[in-house]
Formats: structure tokens, sequence, C-alpha cells
């Protein structure tokens, strides 16, 4: 016993050193062989044979070297290995015999693969990683809500300083205001970074600790304390070398000395999802939010805070939601000018980080599924097609003295090697398939940037595709045990099978179903996203430039006043640049997502009677730049400064609230005031019309335009649009020497053309429509390929059958129509069965389309054309090959 | 010349190990001494001899290196290892033992 151990071991050593040295033993395998065959020459002209036979008498003698190299270089391999690479070479010989089956086979798999590896990668990216706080799920954002309407707002200071006095059911409420914006200088260039102010609770109720340093306490929220900043992660890598002595310098954010006191850690981007943050992915500098205690009373009109509490032990989310409806209502009857029908809404921040990607996602990964199923049951049908032609081989081989075992092993490894083949073709796909992905996923998916191949979904994927291959592999053997498959070797006998393909028929029809389900989606979020491009947004969007600026938290340009003479002297200088037409500034530009409202009222209503409207203030000739088209009076010109007369110009729905409350019929001349501290009367000088401000498939609110001289508030962050003769992006360069040149601290930012702004918003529907055309044109590529081999399996199968047919007399056309026939019922059934599919589908989607109905019967028509005569192309040609069906032949082959 | 038999299964190596013992050799020598040490009545086949060299290399039973031939040429030789010799005996009894076994039967 101890003696086989040492033996197989001391045989397990020599082949580790042969594997290393490999090429040196064939070179001396060449060289022995040729020495012997010198040998034997030399031997040969002793004997007296002649010169001339010589060569050939010395090859008869050595034999058959091939074998002889095969053989010797077998040794050396691990026994089990040897013959297994003998299977797989059999195996990869058999497939290259049948090329197209092969072609088509791995085809199938790796787009099942592939589309199903993608896919579920962003979706493991997206939605299961776990969120960086502590007990995450303890942990609640609360929103303001506007009764009536249901939107859903920020919070206002002041709100959120009541209802941290009274809240019981959360231990800790922070806040976090993301609007301010600094400029970093002193160290290297100017740079503009996402700032946010916090409150110091945001840290407890996270559960998150500083990296490096401190974190903020309740005493760096006093008004007028030290100006102290928290880095984020990447600015501390990226602009300050990762160093932990920053803690201690100053930098200058803002023209402003502010104190580094910590970093925080790289899992903290931003406290939600980018798209409750216009599309922000991080913070880069967290600062203490601060307000004025004589102020902050009075600040009930802006909604700019994020609100994140943590639920107070064995509290639920639904105590939560009750106590501040509660507090809701009481604040509504304290501060009835402000807070009239202002709820609140309660979410886990699970839920709104997750919750909006969930129904597009699980649309997504239930479409992959029904593609990988799709596609796997082609796998079967094809292998199962091709089984039933080699139960006879395989009876044979079996009959022939084989071993059982032997054979499964071949089978198995054939099925495998078949597998493996489109499964790592499959991981091409999926690296394709995610890069597109990438870059095509709307930036409101949280953690969307971070989307990369998951190994864990790769597995699975392979797994499942390998799996079914040796299932399929296995297939012949099975059925080479049937008794009839026994009476294929008899002579004279039915040649194999009685399968007429009925489950194979099955198969295709549910492929048929899917891949018509598919298809209409994807018509439809077609159809959705062509309507949502075709609607007209109130303006004009071509040759038209923005970018945004910022002047927070410059000293320069507190006030009101200050503010607009830097815009102004700003808009001087970009007009005189040679490309621009047409230049202003806008606190807010439609479909930028950047949006304020603020409560109004119109003369001759009751004191306390007011309504919401959108509040806008712009720039002189911003009506001109952008392209709203003036309905009656005027626009703003350069008189209307902030010593003069305070006016207004309205959009067409505010325009017909003032006129269907006064019954008069022009809105202009009308007063209006807004509920802010000056508490002023503005004149309505001029209407325009309506423009999509928020999406492109939701209607315009009332909206307020005031000029930038006049806002009650200083305006700090402004669009600047330029309106350009020739290619916008070609101005890009002078705007940013322009700005620099007014002012080198003030960078401009989030730099698009006008068109790309209104492309961007329609980004969730062209990411729907996208993916699921895709998918459809796979489901339909993958169904024919179904249609296809089960009609040549049962052409083949009933080739005999047909064959004697012809003999009897039937016409080859006749026989190819019969056949027809029958795959027409075929595809029949699976564009029926895929109606319902379809519908079921429409009513799902029916949320995210816009101006097409669930159920539109152009599209399914349509579609239902299109895979039914590509099903039936598909099954005509293995019949075409009946026309030159030889009964002869037929008969013979037995 | 009598005409070639067919090699008995297995006895390959005993043959090549037997042979080996008379002295350090290479290929082209094992099948020749073969040749004239029974008339002729076995000869190995290139194919079967060089395989067979390799298993015996894999067991451990000889060694090789390269060397000088008789006419100078760069050929391989093979040396049986100590347990070579000893997988010869063992080998030689087994065979031993089934000839007789045989003998016994045909009688």
């Amino acid at each position: 016993m101890k003696d086989a151990i040492a033996d197989a071991l001391s045989r397990a050593i020599r082949r580790f050193v042969h594997l290393v040295r490999f090429r040196a033993r064939a070179t001396d395998l060449e060289n022995e062989l040729a020495f012997h065959r010198e040998q034997i020459a030399r031997e040969l002209i002793t004997r007296g044979v002649p010169h001339a036979d010589v060569p050939s008498e010395v090859r008869r003698r050595m034999g058959n070297e091939t074998f002889m190299r095969e053989e010797a270089r077998g040794v050396w391999l691990w026994p089990t290995v040897e013959s297994l690479w003998q299977d797989v070479r059999v195996a990869l010989r058999g497939l290259g015999r049948s090329p197209g089956f092969t072609l088509v086979v791995t085809l199938t798999l790796a787009l099942g693969v592939g589309a199903n590896a993608a896919v579920f990668s962003v979706l493991s990216t997206v939605m299961l990683r776990p969120l960086p706080f502590s007990n995450p799920d303890r942990v609640v954002m609360i929103w303001e809500r506007d009764r009536t309407t249901g939107r859903l707002f920020g919070v206002t200071p002041a709100d959120f300083a009541d209802w941290r006095g009274r809240t019981r059911m959360v231990s800790s409420i922070a806040a976090l205001d993301p609007f301010p914006t600094v400029t970093l200088t002193g160290a290297g260039a100017a740079e503009r970074l996402a700032a946010a102010a916090v409150s110091a609770e945001l840290f407890s109720v996270l559960g998150v600790k500083p990296v490096v340093g401190r974190q903020f306490v309740a005493s760096d929220q006093m008004h007028g304390g030290d100006h102290i900043v928290m880095l984020g992660h990447d600015v501390w890598r990226t602009r300050f070398g990762g160093d932990s002595n920053v803690v201690g310098r100053t930098i200058t954010l803002s023209n402003t000395p502010y104190k580094v006191v910590g970093v925080l850690p790289a899992s903290i981007g931003v406290i939600g999802k980018p798209s409750d943050y216009y599309g922000r992915t991080k913070f880069d500098v967290w600062i203490p939010l601060r307000y004025d205690p004589q102020l902050l009373p009075k600040l009930r009109g802006t909604h700019p805070l994020r609100v994140f509490a943590r639920l107070s032990v064995n509290r639920t989310i639904a105590d939560a939601r009750s106590e501040m409806d509660g507090i809701a209502t009481a604040l509504e009857a304290i501060h009835p000018e402000t807070n009239e029908d202002r709820g609140t809404e309660v979410v886990s921040l699970a839920d709104q980080v997750f919750g909006s990607a969930r129904r597009p996602l699980f649309i997504l990964s239930g479409a992959a599924i029904l593609v990988f199923a799709i596609a796997c049951a082609n796998v079967v049908a094809l292998l199962l097609g091709r089984a039933t032609k080699r139960t006879r081989e395989i009876a044979v081989r079996i009959a022939l003295g084989a071993g059982r075992r032997r054979v499964v092993r071949q089978l198995v490894t054939e099925g495998i090697v078949m597998s493996s083949i489109g499964s790592a073709a499959g991981v091409c796909v999926a690296w394709g398939l995610i890069g597109a992905l990438r870059r095509l996923i709307p930036v409101n998916l949280p953690f969307a940037q971070n989307v990369a191949i998951d190994g864990r979904v790769l597995t699975a994927a392979l797994v499942v595709a390998v799996a079914t291959g040796v299932l399929f592999g296995i297939a012949p053997l099975v059925l080479s045990r049937h008794k009839e498959m026994q009476q294929a070797l008899r002579a004279g006998a039915r040649s194999a099978g009685t399968n007429t393909g009925g489950a194979q028929r099955v198969f295709v029809v549910g492929q048929l179903a899917f891949a018509l389900t598919l298809l209409v989606g994807a018509g439809l979020a077609t159809k959705s996203l062509l309507q949502l491009m075709a609607v007209d947004p109130g303006f004009k969007s071509d040759h038209v430039l923005t970018a945004r600026i910022s002047l927070a938290g410059d000293s320069r340009y507190e006030t009101s006043a200050q503010a607009e003479d830097f815009f102004r002297e700003l808009v001087e200088r970009v007009e005189r640049v040679p490309m621009a037409d047409e230049v202003a500034v806008a606190a807010h530009l439609p479909l930028s997502g950047s949006d304020n409202s603020w409560g109004y009222q119109l003369e001759g209503w009751p004191k306390d009677d007011s309504q919401n409207a959108k509040y806008r203030p712009v720039g002189t000739r911003y009506f001109e730049t952008v392209g709203i088209p003036l309905r009656s009076g005027r626009t703003f010109t350069n008189a209307d400064r902030a010593d003069a007369s305070r006016v207004v110009v309205i959009n067409e729905s505010l325009a017909r609230v003032i006129t269907n409350s006064t019954g008069a019929a022009s809105a202009i001349g009308k007063r209006v005031r807004m509920l802010d501290p000056t508490m002023e009367w503005r004149t309505v000088v001029g209407v325009v019309a309506d423009v999509r401000h928020f999406a492109l498939d939701q209607p315009a609110l009332p909206e307020l335009y005031l000029p930038l001289g006049q806002t009650p508030f200083p305006v700090h962050d402004a669009f600047l649009t330029i309106r350009t003769r020739g290619e916008p992006t070609a101005i890009v360069e002078a705007m940013r020497r322009t700005v620099a040149a007014l002012s080198p601290d003030k960078a401009v930012f989030d730099v698009q053309t006008m068109e790309q702004r209104v492309s961007a918003s329609a980004g969730d529907a062209r990411f729907r429509a996208t993916l699921l055309g895709l998918f459809a044109i796979l489901a339909l590529v993958i169904a024919t390929v179904g249609v296809f081999g089960v009609m040549a399996y049962i052409v083949g199968q009933r080739t005999r059958e047909l064959g004697i047919r012809l003999a009897i007399g039937a016409r080859p056309v006749e026989l190819v129509n019969h056949v027809m026939r029958d795959a027409a019922v075929t595809v029949a059934i699976g564009v029926s069965l895929g109606l319902g599919g379809a519908w079921t589908l429409g009513r799902v989607l029916a949320s995210f389309l816009f101006n097409v109905a669930a159920f539109d019967g152009a599209i399914v028509l349509s579609v239902a054309s299109i895979l039914a005569a590509s099903s039936l192309v598909a099954a005509w040609v293995p019949a075409r090959r009946l026309i030159k069906l030889s009964p002869i032949a037929v008969l013979q082959d037995n | 010349m009598k005409q070639a038999a067919e090699l008995l299964p297995g006895t390959l190596d005993l043959l090549v190990l037997r042979t080996l013992t008379r002295g350090q050799q290479h290929g082209y020598g094992i099948a020749q001494h073969l040749k004239e040490r029974t008339s002729g009545v076995l000869q190995v086949g290139e194919s079967s001899l060089y395989p067979a060299l390799q298993r015996l290399l894999l067991a451990g039973y000889v060694e090789s290196e390269w060397g000088a031939s008789e006419n100078n040429r760069r050929a391989r030789f093979y040396t049986i290892t100590p347990a070579g010799r000893k997988q010869l005996a063992a080998e030689r009894k087994e065979f031993d033992r089934v000839v007789e076994a045989i003998r016994l039967a045909l009688a």
C-alpha cells in the first residue's frame, strides 16, 4: 500500500516536472526520432538497399509517427485528463462538422447569457447594494407635500426647526442644504465645488464617522461662528493628496478662509439618490448649516432642505407618519399664510434611494429572464433534434462495446464544450452590453456610475448555461433506452423516432408568445419616446448654449443690486462675443431640474387667500434668448431696475387664473404680490406662452417672472443662456474666457446646449425604449431560430413518411404546403398566446407611457405581422428541401 | 529470416528493462538488440518503443541522458535505475508464473 502511494506520488511529481519542461521533451523526442531514422537509413544502405528506395523504406519502418507522438505525449498527461482531452477533441470535431448548428446554438446561448449577465449586474449594483449607514432601515427622509397636488418639496428652514422641537417618534433629525456652491482657490486652478450645508446631527442620524479629524457638533451651527469645513473623500484624495495632516489647514472657499476639521468616508456621496440632488453624485465639501436666529422663523417660503431622521427605538415608520401629519396640521393653523395645505411625507431612506428605480429594473430583469428562458428553450430544442438523429449512432456504439460510462462522458463533454463556447461568447456580449448600458442609464438611477460586470451574476449564468448543455448532451442516451430505438438496429425497420416534435412545438409556441410580448412592449416604449420628443416644449431649443454660474458665498455680491450688477456686466460682455446673438441670465431654466415656487396673492383677494406659483427671476432679453413667445404686453427691459416700479411677467396658465378670478379680459395691468417679507405689489406687464418646465410630459404650472433687480431675495445662482449664430458648442471657450476675465474665481459649470437638456429630460423614456427594443430584437431572433430548428427537425423526422407520399404520387409542392400549414398553425397559436402577454405588459408599462394607449392596435398588428412573417420564412427554409426530395433515396436510407 | 511475431501484450517494458541491464543504450540500439537476440522473431516497432520508453521514464525505472553514439552522432541514452531493476525482477517473476500456468493448461 505504501509503495503504491509512493509510486503514485513520484509519478505525479515527474508529471509536474514534465509540464514545466514540455517543450524540451518534445524537442528531445524529435531528436531521438531523427537519430533513429538516420540509423535505419545507415543500416539499409549497408545492406545494399538502393539509395532511391531508402527514404520510403525508412518511413515504412518508422510506422505511424503521428500516433506515436500522441501516445508518447499522452504518457505524461494525467490519465483522466488524457481521455477527457480526447473527448474534447472529438466533440470539437463533431461540432465542426455541423457548423450551422454550432453557430446557431452558440449565438443563442451567447445572447441569452450575455443579456442576463449584463442586466443582473446592473441590478445587483444598483439595487442590492446596502446603504452605507448603520442600521439603514431605521433612517427615513421627511419631505413636505402639497396636499392639493401631492407634489413633494424640500423643507423650509423654519418648518424644520419646528419639527425638530416637536417630534418624539424620531430620536434624531437633521437637515441638509444641497444648494451652496463654492469655488476653491489657492490650491491649484480655481475649481467649483458642490457643497452641502448640514446639521451636526446628520452624522448621528446616519451613523457615519469621519475617517480623519472630527465631525460637526451642535456648537458649530452657531450663527456667526468660525468658518469650518469637512472634506468629501474624493476631493481629499485628488486635491489634497489624501494627507491626514490636512486637518487644521485653512483653505479658501469663495474668497473666505475655512478651517478643515475632518474628512468624510468614501462611501458617502450624496445622502439618497442623485436625482434628488439635480444629478449630483457626491458633495465635495460639507459645511455647518447656519441660520440667523432672528431670520429663521420667517424662512417658510423656499424649500431647500432635505431632512433625515432616525426612528426612535420601537417606533415604526407609520408612527412617524402620523406624528408628522399632526405636526404639519398644527403648523398650518399657526402659520396659515405660508403653511396652508402643506403636509408631510415620510419615506424610508431605502425606498427613497431605490424605490423609483425598482419598477423599471424589475421590468428589465423580467425581460432578461424571458430572453434567457427563450434562449435555453431553443438550445434544448435544437439539441433534442440533434439527439434523436444520433440515437442510432449511440445505440450502435454501445452495442459494439463502448463502455456506457465512456459514451455518457463523451456526450456530456460534447454538451459542456458547446455550452462553454456559447457562454464564453456570452461573456463578450455581456461586456459590450454593459458598456452600452452604462452610457444609457439615466443618471437618476443610484450608483449608476459603478456598474460593472458582477462576477456572481456571470457565474450563475454560466452555470445554468453549462447545465443546459450537459442535460441535453445526455438526452440521446436517455432516448436510446427507448424500445423503439432498439428497433432502429434491426434491418428493415422504421428509422429512429416516432417523436413528431410535440415537445418542441410547445417550446416554439412559448418562444413566439414571449417574443410577441417583448416586441409589443418595445413598440409601446418607442412610440412613447417618439411622442415625448415630439412635444413642443414651449421654447426654441435650437442654437442655445447654457451654463450655470454661482455667486453664492461671495461677499461682493450679497445684495440683490450687487448680484444684478454682476449679471448685467456679464451679459454685456458675453454679448460682445462674435457668435452670440442674444444673451440673458435666469435663475431657473426649463428642463434643467432647477425650480422654486412661492405663494402669491392677487389684488382683490381676501387677506388670507393665496396660491402657489413658480418663481422665476430672469434678466432682460431672457424670453427672446430662449425663444418663449410673447402673447400680450411686453417683456422686461433695462428700465426695470432695482429702483424702478415693480413689474412682473406671467405665463398663460397664471394669466388664466387671474382672468378667471377677476372676470377681466386680460391680466395685463393687474397687480399681484408675493408672500415675501417686502409684500410689495407688482404690476403684470406681459403674458408669455407656457413652457414645459419640469418634463416634456408634464403640463405647465402658473409662473411668475421677475426682473433680476426686483427680486425679494438676491439671486446668487443663475443660468447663463446664449442664443448663438452657428453651432452653440463653438462658443464655449469664448464664454469661459469672458467669465474668467470678469471674475477669475467664478467658474461656469454644467455647460450644455438647450437641446441636450431637452434630450436628457427624455432620458428615462429613451432608456426604456432602447432596452426593451434590444430585448425584443433578441427575442425575435431567438424565436425565429427556434421555429427554424423545430421545422428542420420535423422535416427530418418525417422525411421517410413524406418520401413515401411522393412515391405514391403526391407532388413536391403539396408536401411543402402540407408542412407549411403545420408550421403556420404553430405560429398562429404562438402569436395568439402572445397577444395575452402583450396586453399584460401594456398594463404594466401603462404608467410609463406618454400619449400611447396600453393596447395600441396598430403596434400590435404590425409587430405580430413581423413576427409571423419571419417565422414563416424560417419555417420555409427547411421545408424547401422537400421539393428536391427523391422518394427512392428516402426508401433506401435505412 | 524467420517471420516477425506479435509481441505479447505487456511484455515490451520487461524486454526493454532487461536489455538495459546489459548497459546504457539508445532507442535504436534497444530495438536492434532485441531483433538480433531473438533472431528476428521479435521486432519492436518504433511506434510502440518510444511510448514505452516514455512510460518507463515516467515510472522512474529508467533515466536518460544525451551522449555520443558509436558513430559520433547525438543520441539519447537510457539507463536502468535501481527501481527499474526491482521492477524487472518482479515482472519477470510474474511473466514466468503466467507462462507456467499456460503451459499447464495446454498440457
